[in-house]
């Protein structure tokens, strides 16, 4: 009997880096290595990068090199963190503010959820010749906070947001800062770590691309590690306006997702609801917050894989997670055939919803599920293409009152970003 | 293209009540009941040969358990049917026995979509 660990936890603890919105360049370098430790030369798996920074890696399966039938796997690389709003006027303290899934703090809990005191650490990347990143920084202490009227988003409910100023601990230049929470640790069926949404995703689409290569199956497999979708998904954004991948690819995004949830996090009157518990296997998630229903192929492909594997035994569940919204809406809102996996999550964004800062965590059953989950439907797309071919996709371009609606579901405002109508 | 079997092994229904050919073709309709299919699909996918599905699939039409869904071009489509009550407590039954045999810690439900 062996002890080695699975895949996909290897990958999740090799990922294990400093990562912010648009500060992702530890997480896609990590990504590399993984990339050329799994894959050797001779399989037909590259790497690059598209226009927007994500990373996207490509299974070349399908033998008909005219038509591909492709199936692409997203996660993104980014997790809310600090960012560094500027300096105070006497230049001894830098003043943070959270970005992401929990800004702004107020309209989730009476409480902000950070408070003086919490310890961060900051980070400050920095390129070398040879094109390796290295961070730079040291734990520092919140000290002060201010409230401050940022937006429409944060009056809304007459809830100021806060920023928080913390000394600069002799760096010149901070880039982000992230919560200091223990390293990722493994007890039983369950791992915890500071960041598990959503290197969890990740870790799944390239242990579950391996499967996938080493089973020869005859269809294409794009791994897309996308950026900045914490900050209005614009890493799926720009994968999909910039027409990266086939036209009628189905798109999977791969991302944790809270246990617990309710229809509008910012009614801090309604209850949060246990929707599913860590143990239960990967869930196909048929729609999110913002859209009810993904698309009916992709929906119907992991649906058929999930079904499949659960007369094998295998736990899977299926369910709109309304926790949050995903990379999958932002997709099927511009007319891709998309659809979400999820992987249920405690501690989502480091606890926003617990009200006290703790690290995230997930079953490792569940991953091996969401694994296997991914590598089914592979095989069911290169073996049956017809069944899932039933929605056809006529054009893929920004559908502005889709796309506007969409976003607003996200975040009750205007878009962060103009298209072009 | 290769069948449900050999591409994912078999259920555990099939290891439990055996791999008889009425039992795999049923097992792969069960299964993957959100689709209609021709004679040739159903032949692959369940591993059984045409000709052997063809006799089969006379007597479980015969018997009400399959019905022809509709006519696409010049094939003849099939799947379970889900009106009869005998195909509805075998299809509770299929999903009972898989449910069992899953971990006791997991709290198992069957996959139905929620919206």
């Amino acid at each position: 009997m062996t002890n080695e660990e699975p895949l996909e936890l290897k990958i999740l603890r090799q990922l294990q880096v400093p990562t912010a919105s648009l500060m992702e360049d530890l997480v896609l370098q990590e990504v590399t290595r993984i990339f050329d430790g799994l894959f050797g030369e001779e399989e037909p798996v590259s790497i690059a990068r598209d226009q927007t920074g994500n990373i996207v890696i490509h299974y070349e399966g399908d033998p008909n090199r005219d038509n591909p039938k492709s199936l692409a796997l997203l996660a993104h690389s980014d997790h809310p963190a600090f960012s560094v709003d500027g300096r105070t006027q006497d230049d001894t303290n830098l003043i943070l503010r959270m970005q992401g899934g929990l800004n702004p703090e107020s309209l989730i809990l009476d409480a902000p959820l950070f408070s003086l005191g919490t310890e961060v650490y900051l980070h400050r990347l920095v390129r070398h010749d040879g094109g390796i990143i290295t961070v730079e920084g040291g734990i520092i202490t919140v000290e002060t906070s201010e409230s401050v009227l940022h937006t429409s988003l944060d009056q809304r409910d007459g809830n100021p947001s806060k920023r928080y100023h913390a000394t600069a601990n002799g760096l010149d230049r901070v880039d982000f800062a992230t919560l200091k929470l223990p390293s990722l640790s493994v007890r039983d069926n369950y791992v915890s770590a500071p960041v598990i949404d959503d290197l969890g995703g990740i870790a799944i689409n390239l242990a579950a691309l391996r499967n996938i290569v080493n089973q020869k199956l005859g269809v294409d497999v794009y791994v897309v590690v996308t950026r900045a979708e914490e900050i209005g998904l614009l890493g799926a954004y720009g994968l999909v306006s910039h027409h990266v991948l086939p036209r009628d690819t189905l798109y999977v995004a791969v991302d944790t997702s809270s246990c617990r949830a309710k229809w509008d996090r910012a009614d801090t009157k309604e209850p949060l609801k246990v929707i599913t518990s860590l143990g239960a296997g990967a869930v196909i998630r048929t729609g999110d917050n913002s859209t009810p229903l993904f698309n009916g192929d992709a929906n119907e492909l992991l649906i058929s894989a999930g079904r499949a594997l659960q007369s094998r035994g295998e736990a899977v569940q299926a369910m709109r997670m309304y926790g949050g919204s995903c990379e999958a809406s932002i997709l099927y809102a511009m007319g891709a055939r998309a659809t979400a996996l999820a992987i249920p999550l405690e501690g989502w964004h480091n606890g926003l919803q617990e009200g006290r800062v703790m690290s995230e965590r997930v079953a490792l059953s569940d991953l091996a599920s969401g694994v296997n989950v991914l590598t089914t439907a592979a095989q069911l797309l290169a073996n049956d293409p017809r069944r899932y071919s039933r929605f056809h996709v006529d054009h893929l371009q920004p559908s502005s009152l889709k796309f506007r609606d969409a976003v607003a579901g996200l975040y009750g405002k205007e878009p962060a970003f103009n298209i072009k109508r | 293209m290769k069948s449900v079997h050999e591409e994912l092994g078999n259920s555990i229904f099939l290891e439990i009540f055996g791999d008889s050919l009425i039992n795999q073709v049923l097992d792969f309709l069960v299964v993957f009941d959100r689709f209609d299919y021709t004679m040739a699909d159903i032949a692959v996918k369940s591993g059984v040969s045409y000709s052997t599905l063809k006799t089969l699939l006379k007597e479980l039409i015969a018997r009400g358990l399959i019905v022809q869904s509709r006519v696409s071009g010049k094939s003849k489509m099939y799947k379970l049917n889900k009106n009869n009550p005998l195909v509805q407590k075998f299809v509770k039954f299929y999903w009972q026995v898989t449910d069992a045999s899953v971990e006791k810690d997991v709290k198992k439900k069957k996959l139905v979509v929620v919206h």
